[in-house]
């Protein structure tokens, strides 16, 4: 057998939780010592992971399978096909930059780690399992330490009801997926949890598809965040702290889009066209009321939070159009949107610690004495408005394309989103950092070296998957094509 | 009719409702444990009826009811113990003002 | 991909390589990132002109050269390079100005502690601008369009520390945006109509490809819309006034020669797809027509002198997209040439102007006195002024009469009368601007201040000057060029058209009378020791009021963004919070929560109810079971 290297993926973060548990919560140099390693090497393995794959090939590689409860068809399966290469890809990445983020917390810093190392653990099982079962109790454990993360570690003073919500929604959110993913096993009769057989022989009858899409969409809805259930995102983001802010936007987010593409789609076409309309037209409330809503924001992290409510709003657009390129566009958007997040919250992080602020009407003039801290932001706010170079522009390009195909009005009200976005992100801009600083914010000193790594390697990301996109998107496109055949838009 | 199940079974009934009514309207916490008792008798009573008349008195019935007497036993120290405990972190053994548990 | 487009492809990729260096290298350091920045733009200087050596009677057959950048379903997204004359000429003037401007910054930007970035920026700028010039399909004409346009935001903004900067920073990228929301849609019709299409399929739309006419006219205004955003076209011309926030050289560089001349390059690339309207070229020609006029009038009463440049920048960009409009493909490319060195010179000048008194208005220079003594910046100034306003023989001469010539062949007599209309206000303000600042210094103030006059005297330092040289030489002979003296060059080199055409007589004759006519009004009302000092548009009271608050179209914007954007933001965060969280989903939250108050009556507390409540349930359930 070759090098596990998917469970090794898996084992190291979960072994530095261990590491860091028989630590003394005074070793707090130590516990984020042996975080910054257990992540590093976990970003080395997921960049293995994302050069070896064969891309002459493509389909589920690095394949590990071993039986768990035969008798009700549960096995271990990891396996890593096009979708889910540059989304573990990611994840390593938001939870490596994340550890470096939070260099600074002094609160509890042994079971901060503990939990948010634990949580990227849980994302990167839902990336790469292939069975059902676990891909339903790894989604528990990736939602599940949000809650204290944000209710003991957040900021604001309402943050307990911020990490409430949060959680309540997305459990909700979370049992519609498990009442799903029960109805697909006992529904297809196979005895088997085993995603990729699922795919190759299940069979549902037309209506059973549409219930069960309705099922998947209200569940992954609630995390992706469709509207109206996007309340618990701006919110929490606020609440949380930066590095669970670029897990939580950066990636969390994402399993709602990935479950979509991963398990509905594949399995219920016939549901997503059942559903397609009213998808879209949620996510127009998402592209649109969400970019509007965003600029009437005085907090920074609620006016990002709404941004992503836009973007991932996108997500859900990208899928509606049930094309080829419509798919391809809101898989690349989850990938760029979870490192333009990333880079805002990581940015705005380094502010508020000087700060402790994030009040936009408070601040201004900022970049006079954080110059770095506003330069990221300042980049994080033009990738994120699609500034062609960046990677976010290809999304939104993709997305817009087939929704000027598939809807052409609708598709053009999308755009407008566009030209909002740059309006408030530039508004902020110029609120925040230009302008003659207050002097209430004299003496504050910039960002240090150790702090600009997490970003720098967060903007070469985005800078590279912006300029050579085929690199990500050739990955995503041999399993959206998969989905377009099923959907027999190809 | 005098040695008869029917008579049996009645009196085991007659014992399980006595404890039955017993438990529920008397609010004194021992008083409740005794009327338990009077049950968890009834229903031994009941058993070694059917063990005698309907299996023709094998062995198990009657190894079973002593094992029943034998847990009624420990079971009321239990009891007794906790109602003791109970007293003396309450002062108060009237089962309608014990409601900490009410919702 | 041949020879020459090899060569294009290093030219456009030398400032990138500079912006990378500085960047990850050499961003602490000002005086190395100066030298590479200046060092990239040389290379892509160079290249252009080797490449001008190599065609110089133009390129006879356009080469282009693609590389798929990302395959998506049926569309193969391409980038690539375009080389033909059009780009040639268009590279030429966008790596001259730059390297003059690169230059010229190392004295105007002289101890700014953001130097590096400044030059970062710049290099920026010069590789998206080429990425724009050599794109041979309309989406990386849109990749570097965007580019352009943050490079923009970033050098207007690069006082951040000025509010006004920061405000016209962001004004400029939103508005030039929301003209590119109408290219980003017609871009996107264009693309899923017909996949990735270059300019020569784009060209041959209407003509030879038969595409429903009306179709071609909606994408085309909604591209054109994007054109009047990047180009300043009424009415979204409001950032480029206020960009003048920016430094000076970016002024000259960015809005002035190359990126605002953008839209204009776009229309000429796109020629054969807008010609194939009527009813857009009719309207682009009437747009332009109008911007020229509304600036040019806006002009005479500014008193910052790179408001005045500015707003002649807006003016002379709006003759070159009417007379594209108007037919004149010629006429509308060689004023775009012909205006990028003068114009550029013009805010050099200001540059050194404003450089040497430290303040933008014309009037407090005066006061201050000495621009006389700024020998070289005087000279050059008033020779691009001169070009501007259109005197024989200065550049802005030939193209000004190409353009009435172009109006007129074309039968639109109406334009062309517009045209003299505007060429006379656009002497009038720039000489006006002359004579003010050349305006006879108080007598007291020379001898009281002998020594400070001394400090004042010279002018600015070397890599200042020579910049404005240069410039000052091309904008007093690039005019020659489309004359039959140099036998027809500019025909030749730009259409490959053989045969000479002769001179408008009677055309350089009447555009001569109203310039001088302009020349000799500004004299008279501000020039020597006569002059009232007051201009004919501002003696009436309303006109005044109108121009200087700039025919209200601020107003109208600041109105809209807050009266109508911010509000609606408002409701929608309100119906948000309100409606949606606290009434959705806090409302759901409380609808579960108080069905467990109203059920917990059952948990009571008392035990004996809890075990009736069992008992009862038990023999309910028995009695069920004995009833089946």
């Amino acid at each position: 057998m070759a090098f596990p290297i998917l469970s090794f993926i898996l084992i190291v973060p979960t072994i530095t939780v261990l590491l860091i548990l028989f630590c003394k919560p005074e070793q707090k140099t130590a516990i984020r010592v042996i975080s910054l390693i257990g992540t590093g090497i976990t970003l080395l393995l997921a960049l293995m992971v994302f050069i070896q794959y064969d891309r002459t090939k493509y389909g589920i590689q690095f394949m590990e399978f071993i039986p768990w409860v035969p008798k009700w068809g549960i096995n271990y399966i990891l396996g890593v096909d096009g979708l889910s290469v540059p989304l573990v890809l990611l994840n390593a990445i938001a939870i490596f930059t994340g550890v470096m983020v939070s260099w600074h917390i002094e609160d509890r810093v042994k079971e901060f780690y503990g939990f948010l190392i634990f949580l990227a653990t849980g994302v990167f099982g839902v990336f790469m399992t292939q069975d059902l079962f676990f891909f339903a109790l790894f989604y528990e454990v990736a939602v599940l330490p949000m809650y204290l993360l944000i209710a003991i570690w957040g900021s604001g003073k309402n943050r307990e009801y911020a990490a409430f919500k949060l959680t309540l929604v997305l459990f909700f959110g979370s049992a519609f997926v498990m009442g799903g993913i029960l109805y697909l096993y006992k529904a297809a009769g196979l005895n088997t949890f085993n995603l990729m057989e699922l795919k190759r022989l299940a069979q549902y009858p037309r209506t059973v598809q549409s219930i069960l899409f309705l099922l998947f969409f209200i569940g992954f809805g609630s995390i992706v965040p469709s509207f109206p259930l996007h309340t618990w995102s701006p919110e929490g983001h606020a609440c949380a702290p930066s590095a669970v802010s670029m897990l939580h936007a950066g990636v969390l987010m994402k399993l709602g889009g990935y479950g979509l593409l991963r398990i509905a789609i594949p399995l219920l076409p016939e549901g997503l066209r059942d559903w397609a309309l009213v998808m879209m037209g949620l996510s127009m409330c998402n592209i649109v009321y969400g970019a509007f809503t965003a600029i009437a924001q005085d907090d920074m992290k609620f006016m990002v939070g709404f941004s992503s409510v836009s973007h991932m709003g996108m997500v859900l657009f990208g899928i509606s159009t049930m094309t080829l390129t419509g798919l391809n566009g809101a898989a690349f958007q989850m990938f760029a949107h979870g490192l333009v997040t990333a880079l805002y919250f990581s940015s705005i992080g380094g502010m508020y610690n000087k700060t402790h602020t994030r009040m936009i009407s408070e601040l201004g003039g900022i970049a006079n004495i954080m110059p770095r801290a506003a330069f990221f932001f300042a980049l994080a706010g033009m990738a994120g408005l699609g500034l062609p170079g960046f990677a976010p522009f290809v999304a939104e390009l993709l997305v817009f394309i087939a929704g000027v195909k598939k809807y052409t009005i609708f598709g053009i009200i999308a755009v407008i989103s566009v030209v909002v976005t740059a309006f408030y992100i530039l508004r902020c801009v110029q609120r925040t950092y230009f302008g003659r600083t207050n002097p209430k914010w004299e003496g504050l000193t910039d960002i240090t070296n150790f702090d600009v790594i997490p970003l720098v390697i967060l903007v070469i990301a985005l800078f590279i998957f912006g300029m050579y996109p085929s690199l990500v998107l050739d990955l995503l496109q041999s399993e959206t094509k998969n989905l377009a055949a099923k959907l027999g838009t190809l | 009719m005098a040695s008869s199940l029917f008579s049996y079974l009645l009196l085991s009934l007659f014992l399980v409702c006595l404890g039955l009514v017993g438990v529920l309207i008397r609010r004194n916490l021992v008083i409740m444990l005794i009327c338990i008792e009077l049950i968890l008798n009834g229903v031994t009573l009941n058993l070694l009826a059917i063990n005698k008349f309907v299996t023709g008195g094998a062995a198990v019935g009657q190894v079973i009811a002593i094992f029943i007497i034998a847990l009624a036993a420990a079971e009321t120290t239990i009891a007794l113990a906790l109602i003791f405990l109970t007293f003396r972190h309450y002062k108060e053994i009237d089962s309608e003002k014990l409601n900490e548990l009410k919702g | 991909m041949t020879e020459n487009l090899k060569l294009v492809a290093l030219a456009v990729f030398s400032p990138f390589i500079s912006l990378l260096l500085i960047a990850i290298f050499t961003r602490g350091s000002k005086k190395l990132s100066a030298f590479i920045a200046i060092l990239a733009i040389l290379v892509s200087m160079v290249i252009t002109i080797v490449l001008y050596a190599r065609n110089f009677d133009g390129v006879k057959q356009q080469e282009v050269y693609y590389f798929q950048w990302l395959l998506t379903d049926y569309f193969s997204l391409r980038f690539g390079f375009i080389f033909d004359s059009l780009s040639l000429g268009m590279m030429f003037i966008v790596c001259f100005v730059s390297l003059l401007v690169h230059i010229y910054s190392i004295g105007y930007m002289h101890g700014d502690k953001g130097l590096a970035r400044f030059y970062a920026w710049l290099s920026l700028f010069s590789w998206a601008m080429l990425v724009f010039v050599v794109s041979p399909t309309l989406l990386q004409a849109f990749f570097g369009w965007e580019l352009v346009g943050a490079a923009s935001f970033l050098l207007i903004g690069f006082w951040f520390h000025k509010p006004e900067a920061a405000a016209a920073a962001k004004k400029a990228f939103v508005m030039t945006r929301f003209g590119d929301f109408g290219f980003f849609v017609g871009l996107l019709i264009l693309l899923v109509s017909f996949g990735n299409i270059d300019f020569m399929t784009l060209n041959q739309l209407g003509k030879n490809l038969g595409v429903n006419p009306s179709f071609i006219t909606a994408t085309s205004l909604l591209i054109f819309m994007g054109i009047m955003g990047k180009s300043a076209q009424f009415p979204l011309h409001a950032w480029l006034p206020d960009a003048m926030e920016g430094p000076t050289p970016v002024s000259a560089l960015i809005h002035a020669a190359t990126m605002v001349a953008a839209g204009i390059y776009l229309i000429a690339r796109a020629y054969g797809f807008f010609s194939a309207s009527p009813f857009t070229m009719e309207f682009i020609a009437v747009v332009g027509m109008l911007t020229s006029l509304i600036a040019a009038t806006i002009a005479l009463v500014q008193n910052d002198v790179k408001k005045v440049m500015a707003y002649s920048t807006i003016s002379q960009l709006g003759l070159m997209i009417s007379v594209l409009g108007g037919g004149g493909y010629k006429a509308g490319v060689f004023h775009l040439f012909t205006h990028a060195f003068f114009k550029a010179l013009l805010f050099l000048c200001a540059g050194s102007l404003i450089h040497h008194f430290n303040t933008n208005d014309m009037w407090e220079m005066a006061e201050k006195g000495g621009v006389r003594k700024m020998k070289i910046t005087l000279t050059t100034l008033i020779i691009g002024s001169l070009a501007l306003a259109g005197v024989f023989p200065f550049a802005g001469f030939f193209s000004k009469d190409a353009i009435i010539v172009a109006f007129e062949q074309n039968g639109k007599e109406l334009f062309a009368y517009a045209v003299m209309i505007v060429s006379f206000l656009t002497a009038y303000y720039t000489f006006r601007m002359i004579f003010v600042l050349l305006s006879p210094e108080p007598e007291s103030h020379g001898e009281h201040e002998e020594g400070h006059d001394e400090h004042h005297g010279h002018d600015s330092p070397a890599n200042m000057t020579i910049p404005l040289i240069m410039l000052a030489v091309f904008a007093v002979f690039v005019g020659f060029i489309d004359t039959p003296w140099l036998g027809g060059y500019f025909d030749k080199f730009l259409l490959g058209k053989e045969e000479i055409e002769h001179l408008h007589w009677g055309v350089m004759i009447k555009s001569t009378v109203v310039v001088l006519l302009g020349i000799g009004f500004a004299y008279y009302q501000f020039g020597g020791k006569t002059g009232r000092r007051e201009g004919f548009a501002e003696k009436v009271g309303w006109i005044k009021a109108m121009l200087v608050n700039k025919y209200y179209v601020d107003d109208f914007y600041f109105l809209v963004v807050r009266g109508l954007v911010i509000p609606f933001a408002t409701v929608l965060n309100w119906i948000d919070r309100k409606v949606i969280n606290d009434t959705g989903i806090n409302g759901s939250g409380n609808l579960v929560l108080y069905s467990g108050r109203f059920l917990s009556f059952l948990m009571n507390g008392l035990l004996q109810r809890y075990l009736g409540t069992s008992i009862a349930i038990l023999l309910f359930i028995v009695f069920l079971w004995q009833l089946i």
